[in-house]
């Protein structure tokens, strides 16, 4: 197949009629059976019975009974002992603490299974004290992070390396914000607000659960290029035991898998939980997180092609970037990340910014495009970030990391020369 | 629940034929889009909230295109003979020039199926519903760019996924 005549092949599909009897078949089911249903005295079961014999479409003759029936069943549910979804957001968002486990795996292509560390974390939240993470890797706890929107506290303590670092500069509402980033409340939210299908009711642990999946790739605000979530809820108590996330990244040459489960809810937690434990002989490493603005991405953007000779990240998914970012900073220098941990750490924080400023940007909904995957330094006048700063106007960051506002227009015109 | 039934119905009404088309479009195969038919208005039925979607068509439509990829998800790949080629919309063209036809068709949806969900349903309506940019918009909740945008790299990912390596049938 010539790939120049794939939109040639395409239209060719859609051009293709069915042909016109079939058409009329559909059309003329479609409107007995409408007809046959509005008949009110005559009795239904009757009525769909003549029907089905008679249709040459019987298959979709017995999908509307069956139609019919799932509706008494659904009716039924409802008004019995089903999980009350549309309460549940209303449920979660008035616990005061919680504790869950979260369990994350990575597949990489290339990597044999097994290669990959074994992640799992303890969190606690407190809508009090604020959030500890206890992280292991391969059951060794690698490092707890403490943060406290309230008392401006995000501290991460590693006891391996005996060292602590403390992250600066976060108003509270931007720390409010990254805590919720792992909140199962604020996912359980995000979940209800999208559309979502019912997975019926299963078991999990000998618990009656029910279910619910979202797909998409806003399902976890930006983290994956597409991901699946699954909500399993404990029929009775209405709250949630298991949270199923999959993700994928690099068009699927990364995938994650992660699982909460170990619920505690409306636990009560000690204080002394979520104050940092910093013993005295650890050192400490501030680091700044400056604003994530414009600047702070085209700057991540910068250090990004300075690493690549030109390259930009192909994907500003935040996990797409912490790959690239690591696949990078190796080809360039050949470091170990696990010795150059504070070049690594640097340039990551600076890189991410461009990641968290699209985030940011998809959030608002200023309809942010990247062209990552297209544009390099070497295409100077072509878009590489555009978004709506105002009715008909929208900024762009162009292939050389200048910056210009143009009209709706001049946008479209723009993008037609984009290089391929 | 009666509500629930005049929706289904109406819709059936006003946009059965259309689904059909457009499973038979997708799968090349009549008496699967049948099947697919009835199993699009089972999930429909079987939708606990219903009242939440806004356009029922757009959502049965984007439904009926996640079922027929679904479906050559699970089919393996024939190889087509002369005796085996799948009933297709039209019938004008000589059964040479349909097989020819038939296969580009078919592998065109193969790879459509290995798209990514959004870019896969944006391409769908644009070229194969020829719907305009405008209108799938708004039933993605999308902009226009934004559409336009994934139909362009869909469009991209294709040329990669067919542009090399790939068999072509010789017109003999």
């Amino acid at each position: 197949m010539k790939s120049e005549r794939i939109e040639e092949i395409l239209k060719n599909i859609g051009n293709n009629d069915v042909p016109a009897d079939v058409h009329k078949i559909a059309e003329n089911i479609s409107k007995d059976f409408s007809k046959t249903l509005a008949q009110p005295k005559q009795p239904r079961h009757i009525v769909l019975g003549d029907y089905i014999m008679k249709s040459r479409f019987t298959k979709l003759a017995a999908a509307a009974a069956v139609i019919i029936i799932a509706a008494l069943i659904i009716n039924f549910q409802f008004s019995t002992s089903g999980v009350a979804w549309g309460a549940l957001v209303e449920k979660i968002e008035s616990v005061e603490s919680v504790v869950y486990r979260l369990t994350t795996n990575v597949k990489m292509q290339g990597m044999p299974q097994g290669q990959t560390p074994k992640n799992e974390a303890i969190a606690y939240y407190s809508s009090e004290y604020g959030t500890r993470a206890e992280n292991y890797i391969n059951d060794q706890l690698s490092f707890i992070m403490y943060l406290n929107p309230k008392e401006n506290i995000y501290v991460s303590v590693m006891p391996e390396q005996k060292k602590f670092m403390r992250f600066t500069d976060k108003s509270p509402d931007e720390l409010k914000q990254i805590a919720e980033k792992d909140d199962p409340r604020v996912m359980v939210r995000h979940m209800m607000s999208t559309e979502y299908k019912p997975l019926g009711r299963d078991k999990i642990n000998r618990i009656d659960v029910e279910g619910i999946e979202c797909t998409g790739p806003g399902v976890m605000g930006g983290m994956f290029e597409d991901a699946t979530a699954r909500l399993w809820v404990e029929i009775g108590t209405d709250f949630p035991v298991r949270i199923e996330i999959e993700g994928i990244v690099s068009g699927g040459q990364m995938e994650m898998s992660m699982v909460m489960d170990d619920f505690q809810w409306n636990v009560e937690l000690d204080p002394a939980l979520f104050v940092p434990d910093i013993p005295a002989d650890y050192t400490s490493q501030e680091l700044s997180l400056a604003e994530t603005n414009e600047g702070t991405a085209i700057n991540g953007l910068r250090l990004f092609a300075e690493l690549t000779d030109g390259r930009y990240p192909s994907n500003l998914a935040l996990l797409t970037l912490m790959k690239e970012i690591t696949e990078a900073l190796t080809k360039k220098y050949g470091i170990k990340i696990a010795v150059k941990q504070d070049e690594y750490t640097s340039a990551l924080v600076d890189i991410l910014q461009a990641g968290t400023f699209y985030v940011q940007l998809a959030a608002a909904e200023k309809e942010a495009v990247y062209y990552g995957d297209s544009v390099t330094a070497e295409n100077p006048e072509a878009v590489l970030l555009r978004w709506k700063v105002s009715d008909g106007v929208y900024r762009i960051i162009f292939g050389d990391l200048t910056t210009s506002d143009v009209t709706a227009e001049e946008l479209a015109e723009l993008e037609a020369l984009q290089p391929k | 629940m009666e509500n629930r039934q005049e929706k289904l119905f109406e819709l059936l009404d006003k946009s059965g034929a259309s689904l059909y088309a457009l499973l038979t479009k997708l799968t090349l195969r009549e008496d699967v889009a049948e099947e697919l038919m009835q199993e699009l208005f089972i999930k429909l039925s079987n939708h606990k909230e219903l009242r939440k979607i806004g356009n029922w068509n757009a959502y049965a439509h984007r439904v009926a295109i996640n079922l027929a990829f679904d479906w050559r998800r699970k089919q393996k790949r024939i190889c087509l003979s002369l005796n085996n080629v799948p009933e297709i919309a039209s019938n004008e063209k000589s059964p040479l020039s349909n097989l020819i036809n038939s296969e580009e068709s078919q592998e065109m949806l193969d790879a459509i199926r290995q798209l990514n969900k959004a870019p896969r349903q944006a391409i769908v309506m644009r070229y194969i519903q020829q719907q305009p940019y405008e209108d799938i918009a708004e039933q993605m909740n999308k902009t226009t760019h934004q559409v336009r945008a994934l139909c362009h790299k869909a469009i991209n990912r294709l040329r990669d996924l067919l542009g090399s390596g790939r068999k072509e049938i010789q017109n003999v």
